[in-house]
């Protein structure tokens, strides 16, 4: 389970963000740099919210209360913190290489936050010298710890590390991946935790179940490959019937919530889901609604059992209560409007670009 | 003359209930004043008829400060509720302390009687200590299970289902004084080995775990597929495998700490022995996730809904008629809405509140412009109040009420959308 060592949100120093490039990185990236959503704390003192700056509310001594992206306060313009952000891609900084250790040293400072989302996920290969160069990046990013510390450690893992078939997804469900995808976040979220149990640096491991929004590469099944074959072929095919659940988080969200993590200084294991599951036939169904053309839902065969996935995301409410999750809907319709703007074959629904 | 040492809940309920039965009753605190104020009809706990029932026998209780005193007993309890830690573990030092100050003063041949909550091996494990600190004494020692209901303590304590007590001989007679005591409340004796008594009572609460949490579980699905549980367990009751008075009555996990901690004795009997403990941790991990329902609702429906949300809670106990706050979930959940502002209202329990949440004067005072009411404990108190009082107090339209307390009400036309376990949602905004 995730805790906050800060109540009150507190901006840290900076943010170097490793994967900048990818899916996740690149939103993260501009989410940093654009400006964190934050829980302004209205009812009492933090260097965010003296009480110099407190609304009508807070000054008649009525209700106040946490209010994501206002900043708690009444009229008072929006609170968002301000991150310096140094974002790394892989072209910028081969993390598997041997010198990227001594690279890290010279661009983090101690009291930097680090989010590691640099990854070769599935659709780089499922394989032997996959896994091994992933873990490689991770020995990289534990040497550097292990030598020069910082002052937050966010690692991006994946609920591939969970048991295949667990119908509800807790922070502490069994961890036993089917695939080498899974063991390997297994594997780098002990090499994490290892470093951070030796420098006290504090870790925070994230576990994004599917992740749909613009600028997916990866092609997976679910909301982002059914939007991208109903604009480019009006059409969307399903396994069986599609009646699989599972829980598809939109991209903004796992920013918003690496936000928080980062601004609360968390620490500890916390699942990144929308905690609603969809069948892939409501997905379907809904990129149907969502495409201004005739878009066809074909069937094929179905070639395993059926599975369902569901998220328990108590943890995510027990910290951030007031946490408002973007419904499929609404995040198939941003996707719609960014791949709108930025033409199929730019960066909105492209798929196979390395992150 | 029946003694009692310790005086928490269970030796303040189990000491009057002695004397209600007639007995001579020498009940030890070494705290004078809390004696003193015992004395004076004033008791630290809240049970039903508990006070009339100590104003009745007052004559025949001695609250003492002196463990002296006890010495002129035949039968003494040792009665200390065992405290348990967070994670529910029990803490047997202040038991042991107690014992090792009262059995000096003990008379010879007199029966000292465990009553607390303690683990298998526990007694045979205080009968060596006893013959180690007291050689040449001639004490009788015995376990006896403790089956307390808070809420329903005295009624329990008066008219027990049956007594088990755990001795070193279960082929041996009782001593008449201790025998002839039990035998006032009318009920079987069962007498058995220290440790079969001891896990006995972990048993109770075992099985207990099993109802509530199956219950719990099927009142989940029957929220999702359109269910009542409350059409169902009817029919549950009238079979005899499962009985009139199981415990079907949905609710907010386990709470008030005993099953819990039980639970937790067994993991830790099943670890240290090599069995399978899957079966209590899935107890344990079902109600850690059936406590925060009234938050996943909640947040659900009115905190990610409203930039400032204001939340009423009623009731801070774990259940009505009690002052207890073990493990309850309504504090669990103010614990998760730091930030949230909150106000709570409980008939009984007083609590300072934190920097969000804060105490009303009563219960529609609480409501005052708030968007969503809370029902964590369902009091009476709470069951008389107006559906309009309410409606006029909120600013919203929400009501979750777990316990069901007001799920006979007709909503219709109010806007209200009701959320209670074992049932689908009813209503929703106008």
């Amino acid at each position: 389970m995730m805790k906050l060592r800060n109540s009150a949100t507190a901006s840290p120093a900076r943010v170097v963000i490793l994967g900048g490039s990818g899916f996740i990185g690149s939103h993260l990236t501009r989410y940093f740099q654009e400006g964190v959503e934050t829980i302004g704390f209205s009812g009492g003192e933090s260097p965010l919210n003296p009480v110099a700056e407190r609304g009508p509310a807070s000054t008649r001594g009525e209700p106040t209360g946490l209010v994501l992206g206002s900043g708690g306060k009444g009229d008072s313009p929006p609170l968002n913190l301000y991150f310096e952000t140094v974002s790394l891609s892989s072209k910028e900084l081969d993390l598997t290489a041997p010198s990227a250790a001594g690279i890290l040293a010279g661009i983090i400072k101690k009291e930097d936050t680090l989010i590691f989302a640099s990854c070769l996920t599935r659709d780089k290969g499922e394989d032997l010298p996959t896994l091994k160069k992933n873990l490689a990046m991770a020995e990289n990013v534990g040497l550097f710890l292990e030598q020069h510390g910082c002052g937050h450690l966010i690692y991006l893992s994946s609920d591939a590390v969970y048991k295949d078939g667990l119908a509800l997804v807790r922070e502490d469900s069994e961890c036993k991946p089917g695939g080498l995808y899974g063991m390997t976040h297994v594997m780098r979220e002990a090499m994490m935790a290892h470093s951070s149990n030796k420098t006290g640096v504090p870790l925070a491991i994230l576990r994004p179940c599917g992740v749909h929004g613009p600028g997916d590469t990866h092609n997976g099944y679910g909301p982002n490959r059914f939007l991208r074959t109903a604009l480019a072929k009006g059409k969307i095919f399903l396994f069986g019937r599609g009646e699989e659940t599972r829980d598809h988080i939109f991209v903004g969200d796992i920013c918003r919530l690496i936000g928080l993590c980062a601004a609360h200084g968390g620490a500890g294991t916390l699942n990144l889901a929308s905690g609603r599951a969809h069948s892939f036939l409501e997905v379907a169904q809904a990129v149907v609604g969502a495409v201004d053309k005739p878009v066809e839902i074909e069937y094929l065969a179905r070639s395993g059992p059926i599975t369902h996935r569901h998220f328990d995301v108590t943890a995510i409410l027990r910290i951030f209560p007031q946490f408002k999750f973007t419904g499929l809907e609404e995040g198939l319709k941003q996707t719609l409007q960014a791949t709108t703007a930025i033409p199929v074959g730019g960066s909105g629904l492209a798929q196979g670009s390395h992150p | 003359m029946i003694g009692f040492a310790g005086l928490s809940h269970l030796g303040v309920v189990s000491s009057i209930a002695a004397a209600s039965k007639g007995f001579k009753v020498i009940a030890f605190d070494k705290n004078r004043e809390f004696c003193e104020s015992l004395s004076q009809g004033r008791l630290p706990i809240l049970e039903p008829n508990l006070a009339e029932t100590l104003a009745a026998n007052q004559g025949g209780l001695n609250f003492t400060p002196h463990a002296a005193d006890l010495g002129s007993c035949d039968v003494v309890y040792f009665s200390l509720d065992i405290p348990t830690d967070d994670v529910n573990g029990s803490d047997l030092a202040p038991l042991k302390a107690l014992i090792d100050e009262v059995a000096p003063y003990l008379k010879e041949g007199a029966s000292l009687v465990v009553l607390s909550q303690v683990p298998p091996g526990f007694t045979r494990g205080l009968q060596a200590r006893l013959r180690e600190r007291l050689p040449g004494r001639s004490l009788k020692l015995f376990y006896q299970v403790e089956t307390l209901i808070f809420g329903r303590a005295l009624e329990r304590a008066l008219e027990p289902e049956r007594f088990m007590v755990g001795c070193v001989d279960p082929n041996a007679a009782l001593p008449p004084e201790y025998f002839n005591f039990l035998k006032a409340f009318n009920c079987p004796i069962l007498v058995m080995k220290y440790e079969s008594a001891e896990l006995a009572k972990i048993s109770i609460n075992a099985f207990l775990a099993a109802s509530v949490s199956t219950t719990n579980m099927l009142a989940e699905i029957c929220e999702k597929v359109n269910a009542d549980w409350f059409e169902i367990a009817p029919a549950l009751h009238l079979d005899k495998r499962i009985g009139p008075n199981a415990y079907l009555a949905p609710g907010l996990g386990i709470a008030g700490g005993n099953i819990e901690r039980d639970l937790e004795t067994l993991k830790s009997l099943a670890s240290a022995h090599g069995a399978d403990e899957g079966v209590a941790a899935a107890f344990i991990n079902h109600s850690r996730y059936r406590r925060d329902w009234v938050l996943r609702v909640l947040s659900d429906q009115a905190l990610s809904r409203h930039e400032r949300p204001v939340v009423a809670v009623w009731g801070l106990a774990y259940k009505p008629n009690t002052k207890s706050i073990k493990n309850s979930p309504s504090l669990a959940l103010l614990n998760s809405l730091e930030g949230v502002s909150v106000r709570f209202y409980d008939p009984q329990v007083v609590w300072q509140g934190s920097l969000s949440a804060r105490p009303s004067a009563n219960a529609l005072e609480a409501c005052r412009g708030a968007h969503a009411l809370v029902i964590m404990t369902p009091w009476e108190e709470f069951a008389a109040i107006a559906t309009s009082d309410v409606l006029s107090s909120l600013s919203g339209s929400l009501i979750i009420d777990p316990y069901g307390l007001w799920s006979g009400r007709d909503f219709t036309g109010t806007g209200v959308s009701y959320h209670t376990l074992g049932r689908p949602v009813l209503g929703g905004r106008l």
